[in-house]
């Protein structure tokens, strides 16, 4: 990407009735695409630009039939024309200086998959954040999702109490082999990354870690096992592995023991136990869903989400807080150096 | 395009919940793919359904589908659920169709193979077009599946849905083409956006001999609305086979093929994870269907 100076903002006025949201997705890997798809259906929305410097995938993006202007970079594409905002979906290296141009350019901007790849990059990313002038958000399908959003509302109404002990697990079927390992990134930031933001929303942000981690297949964590020290209330402790057969979709699943009753949330269902009530009651996500837009998929998900705070601004400690997203990177960092170490315990730098 | 007189089947035993996420609950999926680990006991519900009046397995490419057909002495026909994706190349930040295959044949285009496929996709080729892409893609992954059983191709939902959003109906007319030409058989489209993909292939004048998409009483994968894809499939002209009939389990088999009949479904798709008892219950579907 270039390093020309920027035109200023082109944000449309928030308080138009009639604004259709002029956005661009920059990264036109197959999240980018996603995404793309996901702002050509919206009827709130326009695909005004696709942005890669990668020659490749601009071309299959034009071959996939987006008629959007095509740019190397966001500086080319705002020569064209106005935009509201971005969609980062770069690779995680290249988010952090892709969303402090879009920032400095006065763009609203939406980080769907990780923010940064490490502590370097989310340093940089927080430093631009406080200059931001638009809605900058990082977003996951878990921090949305009807289940999990039903189980933080029962634990936040506190009928069932104080919080006991908090134990979650995310699982899929993915690597057996060194065959079949990404070229980059490890179980923590393709699997654990969302749960870790899931559960700094639900429960707080971490300060320190503990951690353990198992390499089958080469120098990749494939499978760890953290628990996480918070300012308040009990540890947290959480598996993640991608090297469990039987999980076609990833599994994400919180248990959480209070003081008159138990939670078991999944992406997959919702059991409450209440003290004094004999039975569970039991919610599946199928007789939730209809007209969700996780329907259409985590990209029409969280795109909706997003381009409510575009109409109505982030709210205060908003899930979709970028800052959260930043958190979860520092707690990846200390889990890895919290295995590096055989568990021993790590802060997560502030 | 001409009116086709092509007809695709009526009851199709889905089989690709064994290879893909499919929507039911985790304990179930675990519990049903367990159940068909060893390929004679897959092979066993193969002939079942055949037995029972299915007219065809719809499924992916997949080493335990091979497996249970080779057990097999007779021909198994299948409307191919094709580009396969590997579920593995979500770890990759390319487009999947950019990765390549994950075998060791290159994923070449066959012009010998394809025929006269291939010729109708020249004008794609040069213009880079997803259709060559998945054209390609297809032609590799068919050989996996007998391409002599193949009576039918399906557009899997991420590529018919990312053509559909890119509003390309020059994939959707190629494919159409590609597919008839290279199995002599059906060609169609599954979505998860069935009430724009009628109304665009309307517009368009583009008629598939097919189209696959959910439809239940729950409303379960009926997006945007169900009301919309309710009428979407009431409307006359493009058959549609309705497959996630119990809505992620929610409600029963015969619920939802009635419910999906009485809305104009052509045909029912139930998948391997919905059916607990193979044989008679695709019998009592076939019963419904007439």
């Amino acid at each position: 990407m270039t390093d020309k100076p920027l035109p200023q903002s082109h944000s449309p006025d928030p308080n138009s009735d009639d604004r259709r949201w002029r956005l661009a997705v920059l990264g036109l890997g197959r999240r980018g695409l996603e995404y793309a798809a996901a702002v050509a259906r919206d009827s709130s929305c326009d695909l005004a630009g696709l942005v890669d410097s990668r020659n490749d995938l601009r071309g299959f993006a034009r071959g996939c039939g987006f008629q959007a202007p095509l740019a190397v970079s966001l500086a080319r594409l705002l020569e064209r024309g106005p935009l509201a905002g971005v969609i980062v979906c770069a690779p995680p290296r290249e988010v952090p200086a892709l969303a402090c141009r879009a920032i400095e350019a006065g763009l609203a901007v939406l980080i769907p998959g990780p923010p940064a790849a490490d502590l370097a990059g989310a340093d940089k990313l927080a430093a631009a954040l406080s200059a931001a002038s638009r809605p900058v958000a990082s977003g996951n399908a878990a921090l949305t999702h009807p289940l999990f959003a039903r189980a933080a509302h029962v634990l936040a109404e506190g009928s069932l109490g104080a919080i006991v002990s908090v134990r979650a697990s995310v699982q899929v079927s993915r690597v057996f082999g060194p065959a079949s390992l990404p070229p980059a990134g490890d179980v923590l930031d393709h699997v654990a990354l969302d749960l870790v933001m899931l559960l700094d929303l639900l429960f707080g942000p971490a300060h320190a870690v503990s951690a353990r981690a198992e390499r089958l297949y080469g120098d990749t964590i494939d499978e760890a096992h953290v628990t996480l020290e918070l300012g308040a209330g009990p540890p947290i402790s959480f598996d993640c592995s991608w090297s469990v057969p039987g999980y076609p979709r990833a599994a994400m699943v919180l248990e959480v023991e209070c003081k008159r009753g138990r939670v078991l949330a999944s992406d997959d269902a919702l059991e409450l136990e209440r003290e004094g009530t004999p039975a569970t009651q039991r919610t599946v996500l199928a007789g939730l869903i209809e007209g969700h837009p996780l329907e259409w998929g985590e990209a029409h998900a969280t795109l909706q989400e997003f381009t409510r705070r575009l109409s109505h601004g982030m709210q205060a400690d908003d899930p979709l807080d970028l800052a959260r997203g930043l958190r979860a990177v520092r707690v990846l960092d200390a889990i890895r150096g919290s295995a590096a170490t055989a568990g021993g315990s790590r802060e997560v730098p502030a | 395009m001409s009116a086709t007189v092509r007809r695709a089947p009526r009851l199709v035993l889905g089989v690709t919940s064994l290879d893909l996420p499919a929507r039911a609950a985790r304990d179930r999926s675990l519990e049903v793919a367990n159940r068909f680990k060893e390929s004679e006991s897959l092979a066993v519900a193969l002939v079942k359904a055949l037995e029972a009046g299915a007219e065809a397995l719809y499924a992916v490419p997949s080493s335990s589908l091979r497996a249970a057909m080779d057990e097999l002495k007779r021909s198994v026909p299948v409307l191919a659920r094709l580009p396969h994706l590997p579920l593995g190349d979500d770890l990759r930040h390319e487009h999947p169709l950019l990765i390549g295959t994950h075998d060791d044949n290159p994923d070449v285009w066959s012009g010998v193979r394809a025929g006269l496929a291939a010729v109708s996709m020249l004008p794609a080729t040069l213009q880079g077009d997803l259709a060559v892409r998945v054209a390609q893609r297809i032609e590799h992954e068919a050989a996996s599946l007998g391409t002599r059983e193949v009576i039918g191709v399906a557009i899997a939902p991420e590529i018919t849905d990312l053509a559909l959003a890119a509003g390309h109906a020059r994939f959707f007319e190629r494919m159409v083409r590609f597919g008839r030409a290279r199995f002599g058989g059906v060609a169609g489209f599954e979505t998860r956006d069935l009430a724009h993909l009628v109304l665009r292939l309307h517009e368009w004048g583009i008629e598939p001999d097919f189209l696959i998409a959910a439809a239940n009483p729950a409303g379960v994968g009926m997006t945007p609305v169900p009301l919309e894809v309710e009428a979407a499939l009431e409307r006359p002209g493009i058959p549609v086979l309705v497959t996630e009939l119990r809505g992620g389990g929610v409600g029963s088999l015969a619920d939802g093929a009635r419910y999906a009949l009485e809305h104009g479904a052509m045909g029912l798709l139930p998948e391997l994870v919905d059916l607990d008892d193979v044989g008679g219950e695709l019998r009592a579907l076939r019963v419904m269907l007439g």
